[in-house]
C-alpha cells in the first residue's frame, strides 16, 4: 500500500485547501451575497488591507493562549501529581474536579470581572481555569494507572517515593498527561476568545464581536481563519510534544 | 543445618482475603544458603506466601521473620530480591536499564558493567541494549531473574520465574540458576508448578494443598549436587518426582457428589 506516499502534514492541509476552493465555489456559483457569506478571496483581501490591525488581535489572543494556558496547565499538572499520590485527597475533591469539566466555567466569569477587571487578568486567568480541569483530572488518572506489580516491585527493595514517582508513577502516566495537554490546548484557545468577548478590549474574539455587531462577515471570517490558525499551530506543536514524550516511555 | 541459622521462619501464618482462606496457619523454616522449592495446585496460596515473605502482603495472624528481622527491614536493607509471577519489566527501559534500575531503586550503585556480564551469562548478550517489547516472553522473564540476582540479596523470591518457557530453555535456566545459587550461597525461595523442576532445584520440596492453602508435606531430596540433565534420568530422580505426585494427588479435593 502506498499509504506514506506523503509526509503526514500533506493530507490536512489538502483537505483545508479543497475546503476553502469549495466554499469558493459555492460563493461564486449560487451568487451568494457577500454580507451573508463573503468569497474567501474577498477575505483575504481583508486580511491584506489592514494587516496590523489582525497581527495586533492575534498576537493578543496568542499570548492569552500561551501564558494562561501554561500556567493553568502547569497548575493542573500539580493539582493532580498531589491528588495521584494522595489518594484520600483525590477522594475527597476528585467530584468536584470532574464536575467541573461539566458545568461551564464561563459561568465564573462574572466572579473575575469582580475579581481582576476589565483587563489582562482576567482574560488569564480564565484561560488558566479553563486549561486547568483536563489536565489536573487525566494526570490524576495516569497516577492511578500504575501497575501494582510495579509498586511490588518498588516495595520490596523499599524504594524512596521520591524516586517511586518520578522514576516509574510518572512515565506510566505519560499518556495521560499528554492527553490532557491536548485537551488544555485546545480548551486554552476556546478560552482566550471568550474571555475577549466578556473583556471585550483586545485579540481576535474582540475583533469578531464587533464584526458581528458591525453586520460584517467579511473581518469576522478573517479574524475567525486566524483563531483558527493560532488554534492549529498550538495543536501541532503540542502534538509533536506529545509524540515525542510518549516515545520515550513506550 | 548452616551456622548462620533460619534465614526464613514463618510460623502459623493465617492470610485470609474475605471469605478465602488463603493460607491456614503456614509454618515454614528456610536455612540460610537453603533452596526450597513450592509445588501445589493453582490458588492454593503459593504466591500469597512468597508475598508475605517479602512484606508485600500483611498477614492476617502468625509471624514471619527474613534474617531475624520483619520482612520490612529486610526490604530496607536490599536483602530481598522478587521475582513476580507477571511481567514487571519497565517498558521504556533496556534490559539493562531494567536490571540496573533495581539497584537505584534501593539506593545502590547501579554498576552497569556486571549488569552487562551477567546479562551475556544468561544468554541474553544480544538483548542487553534492546526494550521489553522486542523480547520473547523467556527472555523478559530471563531479565528479571538477572535483575534480582544483580540487586545482590541474600534471599531470593521467585514466582514462578520459568511459567512462559518451553521444557528445554527450562531446564537452561535452572541449570544456570543452580550455578549462580551455588557460586554466592545465596538463600531461595522458588515457587513452580512443575514437580520435576522442584526436585531438580530444590535442597527440599514443600508440598501445599487448597481450601484452605496449607503446607500438607515437606519432602527432603535426596538427590547429590551438582545435579544436572543427567540427574533427571536417574531413577532416584524418577522415585522423587514419583513420591511428591503422590502427595499432591492424596491431597486433591474430593470429586463433588453428582
Ligand atoms: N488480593 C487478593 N484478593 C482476594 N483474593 C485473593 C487475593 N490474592 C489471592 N487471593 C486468593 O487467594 C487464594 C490463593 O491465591 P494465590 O495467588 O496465592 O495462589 P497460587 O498458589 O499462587 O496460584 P497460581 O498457581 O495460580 O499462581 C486464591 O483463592 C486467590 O483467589
Ligand atoms: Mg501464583
Amino acid at each position: 500500500m502506498n499509504a506514506d506516499r506523503f509526509p503526514g502534514w500533506v493530507y490536512p492541509v489538502a483537505a483545508l485547501a479543497g475546503a476553502v476552493v469549495l466554499w469558493g465555489a459555492f460563493v461564486s456559483l449560487f451568487d451568494v451575497p457577500a454580507y451573508l457569506l463573503p468569497h474567501p478571496i474577498e477575505v483575504g483581501r481583508r486580511l491584506a488591507a489592514d494587516p496590523g490591525l489582525y497581527v495586533d488581535a492575534a498576537v493578543a489572543t496568542t499570548v492569552k493562549v500561551l501564558v494562561g494556558g501554561a500556567a493553568g496547565t502547569l497548575a493542573g499538572f500539580l493539582l493532580g501529581v498531589a491528588v495521584g499520590e494522595l489518594p484520600s485527597l483525590w477522594r475527597a475533591i476528585a467530584p468536584y474536579l470532574i464536575a467541573a469539566r461539566v458545568l461551564p466555567v464561563v459561568a465564573i466569569a462574572p466572579l473575575l470581572l469582580i475579581y481582576f477587571g476589565t483587563g489582562f487578568a482576567t482574560g488569564i486567568a480564565f484561560v488558566a481555569l479553563m486549561a486547568l480541569f483536563p489536565m489536573a483530572v487525566s494526570t490524576a488518572a495516569g497516577f492511578r494507572r500504575t501497575p501494582e506489580a510495579a509498586l511490588d516491585l518498588a516495595a520490596s527493595v523499599d524504594a524512596p517515593r521520591h524516586r517511586v514517582l518520578l522514576g516509574i508513577r510518572l512515565p506510566y502516566a505519560v499518556p495521560d498527561v499528554v492527553g490532557g495537554l491536548r485537551q488544555s490546548a485546545t480548551l486554552a484557545v476556546v478560552g482566550s476568545v471568550l474571555a475577549e468577548w466578556f473583556v471585550a478590549d483586545s485579540g481576535l474574539g474582540y475583533l469578531i464581536l464587533v464584526a458581528a455587531e458591525n453586520v460584517r462577515p467579511d473581518v469576522l471570517l478573517a479574524a475567525l481563519s486566524l483563531v483558527f490558525l493560532v488554534g492549529f499551530a498550538l495543536y501541532g506543536a503540542v502534538d509533536l510534544l506529545g509524540s515525542r514524550l510518549r516515545r520515550i516511555v513506550a | 543445618m548452616s551456622h548462620r541459622g533460619a534465614a526464613i521462619d514463618v510460623r502459623e501464618l493465617t492470610v485470609r482475603f474475605e471469605d478465602v482462606l488463603a493460607l491456614d496457619s503456614v509454618s515454614l523454616s528456610v536455612d540460610a544458603g537453603e533452596f526450597v522449592t513450592v509445588v501445589g495446585p493453582s490458588g492454593c496460596g503459593k504466591t500469597t506466601l512468597l508475598r508475605s515473605v517479602g512484606g508485600l502482603q500483611s498477614p492476617t495472624g502468625g509471624e514471619i521473620s527474613v534474617d531475624g528481622a520483619a520482612p520490612e527491614s529486610a526490604q530496607a536493607a536490599g536483602e530481598l530480591g522478587v521475582v513476580f509471577q507477571s511481567q514487571t519489566l519497565f517498558p521504556w527501559k533496556t534490559a539493562l536499564e531494567n536490571v540496573t534500575f533495581l539497584r537505584e531503586l534501593a539506593g545502590r550503585e547501579p554498576e552497569p558493567d556486571r549488569a552487562r556480564q551477567r546479562l551475556v551469562a544468561a544468554g541474553l548478550g544480544d538483548a542487553v541494549d534492546a526494550y521489553p517489547r522486542e523480547l520473547s516472553g523467556g527472555m523478559r522473564q530471563r531479565v528479571a531473574i538477572v535483575r534480582a540476582m544483580h540487586l545482590g540479596a541474600s534471599t531470593l523470591l521467585m514466582d514462578e520465574p520459568f511459567g512462559e518457557l518451553d521444557e528445554l530453555t527450562r531446564y537452561d535456566m535452572a541449570a544456570s540458576l543452580l550455578d549462580s545459587w551455588r557460586d554466592t550461597d545465596r538463600t531461595v525461595l522458588f515457587v513452580t508448578h512443575s514437580v520435576p523442576e522442584a526436585v531438580l532445584l530444590g535442597d527440599r520440596v514443600v508440598v501445599m494443598a487448597d481450601s484452605p492453602g496449607r503446607i500438607v508435606d515437606r519432602v527432603p531430596v535426596a538427590l547429590s549436587r551438582p545435579r544436572d540433565e543427567a540427574t533427571m534420568d536417574t531413577a532416584a530422580f524418577a522415585d522423587q518426582v514419583a513420591e511428591i505426585r503422590q502427595v499432591l494427588r492424596q491431597n486433591r479435593p474430593a470429586e463433588p457428589d453428582r
